[in-house]
C-alpha cells in the first residue's frame, strides 16, 4: 500500500458508501418517473407549452 | 482489452448513430414547426410548463462531460472528487430564484448579454460578450471532442466521422426547429439518460456490490475514501463556483428563464438541480469500481465508460454509447441555440435594424450553421498524425483541462450579474473591473495554482471588487430601463404630454 495510512475516523464508513451509491441510484429513477408523471399532468391541463 | 481493440461492434455504433440522428432530426423539425416567428424560434413562444422546463434544464447540465468527468474525479480525488462534481447541482439551485427576478424584470427579453448591455453599457457588454463567447465555443468544442473520442474508444468509429455526425445531427435539428425543438429532443434525451445511468449502475452493483467496492478501495486506495483529501476539497469549492458562474452568465441558462411560462422558472430550475444531483455519483462510482473489479485504466477520461463495457460487455457498451448520444446532444443543441441567440440579438440584429423579424430569423438559422461550421472547424484533429489517438499531441491536454479553462471567466461575472439583478447600485466601471481582473487572477492561478483554484479566484477577486463598487457609488439604477417596451411606452406618453 503506497501513501500514508490513515486512521480509519477519516475513512468513509461502508454503510455511508452503501448509503451514498444505491440512495444516488434510487433519487436518479425517481427523478424519471417524476418527469413523466409531471408530463401527464401538463398534457391534461394543456400547459405543456 | 488490447490496445486498439474496442466494446461495441463498428456496424452497431453506426446503426445506433444514424438511427438517433434521424430520430433527433425529424423529431426537432416536427417539434419545430410550432416556431413560426422569432419569438417562437428563440424562446419557445414564452410558455413553457413544469416538465418540459425542468427536464431541458437538466438535460442541458448532464454533459457528455458528466458522464466522463465525475468517473474521471472519483478515480483521481476519491469520494469527494463525485460529491464535487454533485455540487454544480447547486447552480441550477441558485439560479431558481434569480431566473423568476430575470421573467420579472426583463419579460419580453432575449439573452444574457441584453442584461448586461441595458444594466451596465456597451464596455461591460463587450467584455461580457468576449467571456460568454469564449465559454461558449470551448464548451461546444470540448463536447463535440469528447462525442468523437468517445465513439470511437466505444466503438470504433474513427473520431472525425463520429464527431462530424453529432455534430451534423444537432445542428440540423437546432436550425430547423429552435428552441422548440431543443426543449422538446431534451425531454425525451433526460428520460433516457436516467434510465440508461440507473440500468448501467444496477448492473455494475450486481456484479461488484458497493460493500465490496468498499472493500478493496479500503485496502489498495484508501485515500479514495479518505474525507480529509486537501486537493478534493479544493475541488468541492471551485466546481461549486465554476458551475454557478457557468449557469448565470450563460445564455444557455437565461434563454430558458425568458422561455418558461410565468410562475414556471423558479420550480423548474429546483427541480432540475434534483434531477441532476444523484447524476455524477450514479455515474462517477464507476471510477471507483475499477479498482474493485481489477480493471487496468489507460486513460482516465474515459474510465466511465471503460468499466461499464468491461462488466457488461456489449450490452453496457451500448447503454453507455445512447447515454452518451443523448448527453452530448442535449447540450450541443442548447448551446447551439443560445449561443446562437447571443450572436443573432447582440451582434446581427444592431448591424441591420432594417431587418423584420422574418429577416432575423432567417439569419437566427445562418448563424446557427455557421456556429456549427466553427465548431467542426475547431474540432477536427489538427495535431494527430495518421494511426495516433486523437488526445496525443493534443496541446492543452485532457477535457478537463479544457473545460476548466473557461473556470476564471465565468467565475468572475457572478458577481455582476447577482448585484445587477438585485441591487440599484452599481456602475459599468465596476462590472468591467470585476469580469477583467477577476479573471486575469483566475487564469494566473490556473497556470500557478492549478485549475482547481482558478474559478475560486476569479470569483473572490470579481466579489471584492464588485462590493467596492457597490460600497463607492450612490447611483439608482431604473428598472424599467431593463424592459424597452416599458422605456417606449414611458417615450410616448412624455412626447403625447408635451405636444
Amino acid at each position: 500500500m503506497n501513501g500514508p495510512i490513515l486512521p480509519n475516523g477519516y475513512l468513509l464508513p461502508v454503510w455511508a458508501f452503501e448509503a451514498l451509491l444505491y440512495g444516488a441510484l434510487g433519487l436518479a429513477g425517481l427523478g424519471g418517473v417524476t418527469l413523466l408523471v409531471l408530463l401527464v399532468v401538463d398534457i391534461r391541463s394543456r400547459t405543456t407549452w | 482489452m488490447s490496445p486498439g481493440e474496442t466494446y461495441l461492434p463498428a456496424a452497431w455504433g453506426y446503426a445506433l448513430l444514424a438511427g438517433f440522428g434521424v430520430l433527433w432530426v425529424l423529431l426537432g423539425i416536427r417539434l419545430g414547426r410550432r416556431s413560426k416567428d422569432m419569438e417562437g424560434f428563440t424562446v419557445a413562444g414564452r410558455n413553457v410548463g413544469l416538465a418540459l422546463g425542468a427536464a431541458t434544464a437538466a438535460a442541458t447540465w448532464i454533459t457528455s462531460n458528466t458522464v466522463m468527468l465525475a468517473p474521471q474525479f472519483a478515480l483521481q480525488l476519491g469520494v469527494w472528487g463525485m460529491l464535487a462534481y454533485c455540487t454544480a447541482s447547486i447552480g441550477l439551485l441558485l439560479f431558481a430564484p434569480l431566473s423568476s427576478r430575470i421573467r420579472h424584470l426583463m419579460p419580453r427579453g432575449y439573452t444574457s448579454a441584453e442584461f448586461i448591455r441595458l444594466r451596465y453599457g456597451t464596455r461591460a457588454h463587450l467584455v461580457f460578450m468576449a467571456i460568454s463567447l469564449f465559454y461558449g465555443l470551448t464548451w461546444l468544442v470540448s463536447m463535440a471532442i469528447a462525442g468523437g473520442v468517445l465513439l470511437e474508444s466505444l466503438s470504433g468509429i474513427p473520431y472525425f466521422f463520429g464527431m462530424s455526425a453529432i455534430l451534423l445531427t444537432c445542428v440540423l435539428y437546432t436550425l430547423f426547429g429552435g428552441m422548440f425543438a431543443v426543449i422538446g429532443t431534451d425531454f425525451v434525451q433526460t428520460l433516457i439518460i436516467l434510465l440508461g445511468v440507473v440500468l448501467v449502475g444496477v448492473l455494475v452493483l450486481g456484479e461488484a456490490p458497493a460493500r465490496e467496492i468498499h472493500g478493496t478501495l479500503l485496502e489498495r486506495r484508501p485515500m479514495l475514501l479518505n474525507l480529509a483529501f486537501p486537493a478534493a476539497l479544493m475541488a468541492l469549492f471551485n466546481n461549486l463556483l465554476f458551475g454557478v458562474g457557468e449557469i448565470f452568465h450563460s445564455n444557455v441558462w437565461w434563454s430558458r428563464a425568458f422561455a418558461f411560462r410565468k410562475g414556471v422558472a423558479w420550480k423548474a430550475y429546483t427541480l432540475a438541480a434534483f434531477l441532476w444531483l444523484p447524476i455524477p455519483v450514479a455515474a462517477g462510482f464507476l471510477g471507483l469500481a475499477a479498482p474493485a473489479l481489477g480493471i487496468n485504466i489507460a486513460r482516465p477520461d474515459t474510465v466511465g465508460p471503460t468499466v461499464a463495457a468491461e462488466v457488461l460487455g456489449t450490452a453496457g457498451a451500448l447503454v453507455i454509447f445512447v447515454v452518451v448520444f443523448c448527453s452530448l446532444a442535449s447540450s450541443i443543441d442548447s448551446l447551439l441555440a443560445a449561443t446562437g441567440d447571443l450572436l443573432t440579438h447582440e451582434v446581427v440584429k444592431p448591424l441591420s435594424r432594417e431587418l423584420d423579424d422574418a429577416g432575423l430569423r432567417r439569419y437566427a438559422s445562418l448563424v446557427i450553421g455557421v456556429l456549427g461550421l466553427t465548431t467542426w472547424i475547431a474540432c477536427l484533429p489538427w495535431s494527430r498524425r495518421p494511426g495516433e489517438a486523437w488526445y496525443a499531441g493534443d496541446p492543452i491536454g485532457s477535457l478537463a483541462t479544457i473545460l476548466f479553462f473557461a473556470g476564471p471567466l465565468v467565475g468572475s461575472a457572478i458577481a455582476p450579474i447577482v448585484t445587477g439583478l438585485f441591487s440599484r447600485r452599481g456602475r459599468e466601471g465596476g462590472a468591467v473591473l470585476a469580469m477583467t481582473l477577476g479573471t486575469g487572477a483566475g487564469l494566473l492561478s490556473y497556470f500557478l495554482l492549478g485549475w482547481y483554484t482558478a474559478a475560486l479566484v476569479a470569483a473572490a477577486v470579481s466579489v471584492g471588487i464588485t462590493l467596492l463598487s457597490l460600497a463607492t457609488t450612490d447611483e439608482s439604477f431604473d428598472w424599467a430601463r431593463l424592459d424597452p417596451s416599458r422605456v417606449e411606452d414611458r417615450s410616448a406618453e412624455a412626447s403625447e404630454a408635451s405636444g
